[in-house]
């Protein structure tokens, strides 16, 4: 289905048509799904984020427009908002897998993202983020799919809560200028 | 903190998208993506460049039933595919209007649970300048110039539904000089005025706005459950 496809269906999901947001979530579900279930390790939780994130993606079909990127872009932004509140509401010891974070600067990275990000996968987010330090793309990766807060960065890495701001910073900035490239 | 390298404002939307901001900071700079279209493009580049991740996923089928709960979840109103009806009166005069105030009422019929809403906006001596309302079943949107002062020639106000995530939603232009305007909102518009967190009123050129979003707000104020 190509990009105007999807926009179509979009545009009349805006509109109210159900059948319209049927095809939508066929053609789109099993990715973002993968997404969920990349992002939460719980199943139930996993499938329970993709439901609300259609059902805004219904609600909210209005909203899109090509400015926002692809049509799949800003849907996974949907169900990305939507895991990182169900990550929030958990107990940080429930989703943690054992990981150490001590060896952060030696570039170890935060679980399960290192296996969407590995060398292999190349891709220009990929490249762009080993470009940065080692810290900083623990903690602007652990931020974007685990939703940790500054203060949460701070223990997790064990690392004064100034010094994690101005990694994050360094690290978009540096991001940001890999990205513009 | 040197902010050299990126400008303040992309290195402000890369920490809204990481969610790293404070509620203070994340509502202002809500704010400033209202007005802002560097802001909300700063914003949408972060979204767009972060989402690479997916690419190499292998697609995971979703079980069924996740499907039907969904098609549960969506009312049978919301689905009716409602007309969208635009009548718009819009007049101008001489003179700039800088303040504003409305009252919006929405009036629920035979919806208990829907609390009415009302939005209100008051200027220096809280004179009422349009009166607003709403029919929540219908999604039919009446605006009535009460009071309105005198718009510049070449422009036109237009009124917003501000939805609790998201960019905000036009809700067309306001009429002056008791002119009155009549539409029906799309069932989709309709769900987010349901849910919407706040109204505001935007100048724009004549026409309205020509990006589908404001240009420069005047006013906005929280929508009240009553």
């Amino acid at each position: 289905m190509v990009e105007g496809d999807l926009v179509r269906l979009v545009a009349r999901t805006a509109q109210g048509d159900q059948r319209s947001f049927k095809q939508l979530y066929e053609h789109t579900a099993p990715r973002l799904y993968a997404a969920a279930s990349a992002l939460l390790s719980d199943k139930h939780l996993a499938e329970d984020v993709v439901q609300e994130a259609y059902v805004q993606i219904w609600r909210r079909a209005a909203d899109y427009h090509s400015e926002r990127g692809q049509v799949s872009t800003w849907l996974l932004s949907i169900l990305r908002y939507r895991a990182i509140d169900a990550l929030r509401k958990l107990k940080p010891s429930q989703d943690l897998d054992n990981i150490d974070y001590e060896n952060v600067d030696q570039a170890s990275e935060p679980q399960p993202y290192s296996l969407a990000l590995a060398d292999e996968d190349a891709g220009r987010l990929g490249d762009c983020l080993h470009t940065l330090a080692g810290s900083q793309r623990a903690s602007i990766t652990l931020a974007y799919f685990q939703g940790l807060t500054h203060q949460e960065l701070s223990e997790r890495l064990a690392t004064p809560i100034g010094t994690v701001k101005s990694r994050i910073r360094r690290g978009l900035t540096r991001l940001r200028e890999c990205l513009d490239q | 903190m040197k902010y050299e390298e990126i400008d303040l404002v992309s290195q402000l939307a890369g920490e809204y998208v990481l969610g790293l901001l404070t509620t203070k900071a994340k509502l202002r700079f809500e704010r400033l993506m209202l007005e802002s279209q560097n802001a909300r493009r700063a914003v949408w580049r972060w979204e767009q460049d972060l989402a690479g991740w997916v690419d190499d996923l292998p697609d995971k089928a979703p079980p069924p039933r996740l499907w039907r709960s969904i098609a549960r979840q969506i009312s049978p109103q919301e689905g009716r595919s409602v007309g969208n009806m635009w009548r718009v009166w819009s007049f101008s005069a001489s003179a700039a209007a800088v303040a504003l105030a409305f009252m919006l009422l929405i009036s629920p019929l035979n919806q208990p649970p829907e609390l009415p809403q009302v939005a209100v906006f008051n200027d220096a001596e809280a004179q009422p300048l349009w009166l607003i309302s709403a029919n929540l079943n219908t999604g039919e949107l009446q605006a009535r110039a009460v009071n309105a002062k005198a718009l510049e020639v070449d422009e036109d106000y237009e009124l917003w539904m501000l939805p609790d995530e998201g960019p905000p939603q036009s809700l067309g232009l306001l009429p002056v000089n008791s002119a009155e305007s009549t539409r029906v909102l799309p069932a989709g518009l309709l769900a987010i005025l349901k849910n919407a967190k706040g109204l505001a009123i935007s100048r724009e050129p004549i026409g309205g706005s020509r990006t589908g979003l404001p240009t420069t707000v005047v006013y906005q104020a929280p929508l009240l459950s009553l």
